[in-house]
């Protein structure tokens, strides 16, 4: 029975992160063809925790209780069908014996193993022979505890979309087998996939203005606990990982200055500077100081430069704008995409004035689909006293626009441009 | 004052639900018996589960296997509560969350010895 003097408060996320931690370490004994049976059986765990708990009160160790609970429940669910499963052939007779079930699922539960569970669990998730859509699916479900409709949300697309990517991504990954660590030699190109996953995780949470705050705090929160795990592995603590996760605190310190009270987006030129988070910013250097210990820019490296660029500058006019514009152009070098052409045109309008920045912008290709594109173009127009042509840039722009919070601040900005002088007369 | 019993139906498809969901749900349940509990007026009561029970029934006492009847009709639990009547207690339970889940509470009057 709860009492009323019960107190105890409950980690706001323990469910998804248990969750997750425990799909990992029962996936990894029943084998990658069983992560269903793994997912039915913490559900259930979960789901008596929510008829107990209120009659009961929340356990003093409720993490403990869970993993308890879902032991359990897996030496149950062993006992009776371990038979009809194709276990692993390591694992096989161990589950199928009653003298060695129970401490089988001990100690694949236990907490020193779950950590390098989730790990080897998120290189399975990020297997090359799926489509990066289908590994970050995949990983929201299994690894972070995500409903198929939260999915949904995250990605702004429907549940069906969603459904039929995770049954592809099952396939493939049911496929695998054994859930292992990729070795040493291996690493070096899977970890490439496992850094996209987690930072398209990260840029969904924290570029995205079309859907909602909780699914979006929830995604850069599960993108920074995933990239923490891998720096707390000897295998992958290499440079570009510290660099990813520089690049995503650096980012992270400002999101909070990002929206104003009303939810209308904030430029970066108008952030109120001392509402960073200096925490965030000095972690993210201690990474970065990790990053460049190693040989190697990978692109990471550079977006995390240029990031601390921004945190460290007091004011947006006093930015280092030339090294920025420097960094482009290595990170053009390396990752030649539309996307990094056109940041860089913007910053080039700022080290060398709007007329430069509107003829780099110019040689931009294949953003013209694109809000952001017309917003800047409205910009430096408007820098250049062009305002018809600023006006007529933020009108395509609105058009464009895919999300309130940015319509308003177009609408804004196109309200705020003066006549044009010979209009005026 | 009197005691009351609250009969849980239904409400517990939850299957699909996310651990997030799942964990909210549990914090809904467990302030509102809080709160009862922080009132004085809650006696008691347990949590049933879904998943094994029997039914024995007849003179031939005939014993089948659960689940005994549709998902919307299964007991979940019950609480007891003492309150001045029984509108009142009728009222508690109208904080109930298993509202929100398509579920249902039957308020009974205990009877007095």
């Amino acid at each position: 029975m709860s009492h009323p003097e019960d107190t105890h408060e409950l980690a706001d996320h323990l469910f998804r992160r248990e969750a997750g931690r425990m799909v990992a370490a029962l996936t990894r004994l029943f084998g990658a063809r069983h992560v269903d049976l793994a997912e039915d059986i913490v559900q259930e765990t979960l789901l008596k925790a929510m008829q107990e708990w209120p009659f009961r009160g929340v356990p003093d160790e409720p993490a403990a209780w869970l993993h308890r609970v879902a032991r359990n429940l897996a030496i149950d669910r062993l006992r009776r069908e371990a038979r009809g499963l194709e276990l692993l052939r390591e694992n096989a007779a161990l589950l199928r014996s009653e003298w060695t079930l129970s401490s089988t699922v001990h100690e694949a539960m236990s907490a020193p193993t779950i950590a390098d569970d989730q790990l080897r669990m998120m290189f399975a998730c990020c297997h090359p022979a799926m489509p990066r859509e289908q590994q970050v699916a995949l990983a929201l479900k299994t690894l972070c505890g995500f409903s198929v409709p939260e999915i949904a949300r995250a990605f702004v697309t429907n549940e069906e979309t969603i459904n039929k990517r995770l049954y592809r991504a099952r396939e493939t990954f049911r496929a695998l087998g054994r859930i292992d660590m990729p070795s040493i030699d291996e690493v070096g190109q899977r970890l490439e996939h496992v850094l996209a996953t987690i930072y398209l995780l990260f840029n969904e949470g924290y570029n995205s203005t079309s859907h909602d705050d909780l699914i979006r705090e929830d995604l850069i929160e599960e993108a920074l606990r995933l990239i923490d795990l891998l720096t707390r592995n000897s295998i992958t603590d290499v440079a570009e990982v510290h660099a990813l996760m520089a690049l995503m605190l650096y980012h992270a310190a400002r999101s909070g200055s990002r929206l104003d009270v009303d939810g209308a987006i904030v430029l970066l030129k108008d952030q109120d500077r001392s509402k960073w988070d200096a925490e965030l910013i000095a972690l993210a250097d201690q990474h970065m100081d990790r990053a460049v210990l190693e040989r190697g820019m990978s692109i990471y490296h550079i977006e995390a430069a240029i990031a601390a660029m921004h945190a460290h500058a007091p004011t947006f006019a006093a930015t280092n704008w030339v090294s920025i514009v420097a960094l482009y152009d290595e990170l053009l070098r390396q990752n030649p995409s539309r996307v990094v052409a056109f940041n860089r045109a913007i910053a080039l309008a700022q080290a060398e004035g709007p007329a430069a920045g509107l003829t780099e912008l110019g040689l931009v290709e294949d953003m013209q689909g694109s809000h952001l594109y017309h917003a800047a173009r409205g910009d430096l127009l408007r820098d250049l006293t062009r305002y018809d042509e600023a006006r007529a840039a933020y009108v395509t722009a609105m058009s464009l626009a895919r999300s309130a919070a940015e319509v308003a601040l177009l609408q804004k900005k196109q309200e705020s441009l003066p006549a044009n002088v010979v209009e005026a007369r | 004052m009197s005691k009351y019993m609250f009969l849980f139906r239904g409400g517990s498809d939850m299957q699909q639900a996310s651990p997030a969901e799942t964990q909210a749900n549990m914090m809904k349940w467990k302030i509102w018996m809080d709160e009862i509990a922080a009132k004085g007026k809650l006696i008691g009561g347990e949590p049933l589960t879904y998943d094994s029970g029997k039914v024995l029934s007849g003179r031939a006492k005939k014993v089948t296997d659960g689940p005994f009847a549709e998902g919307k009709e299964i007991v979940g639990g019950y609480l007891i509560v003492e309150t001045k009547d029984i509108d009142e207690a009728a009222e508690l339970s109208k904080g109930c969350p298993i509202f929100e889940n398509d579920g249902s509470v039957e308020v009974r009057v205990v009877m007095a010895m």
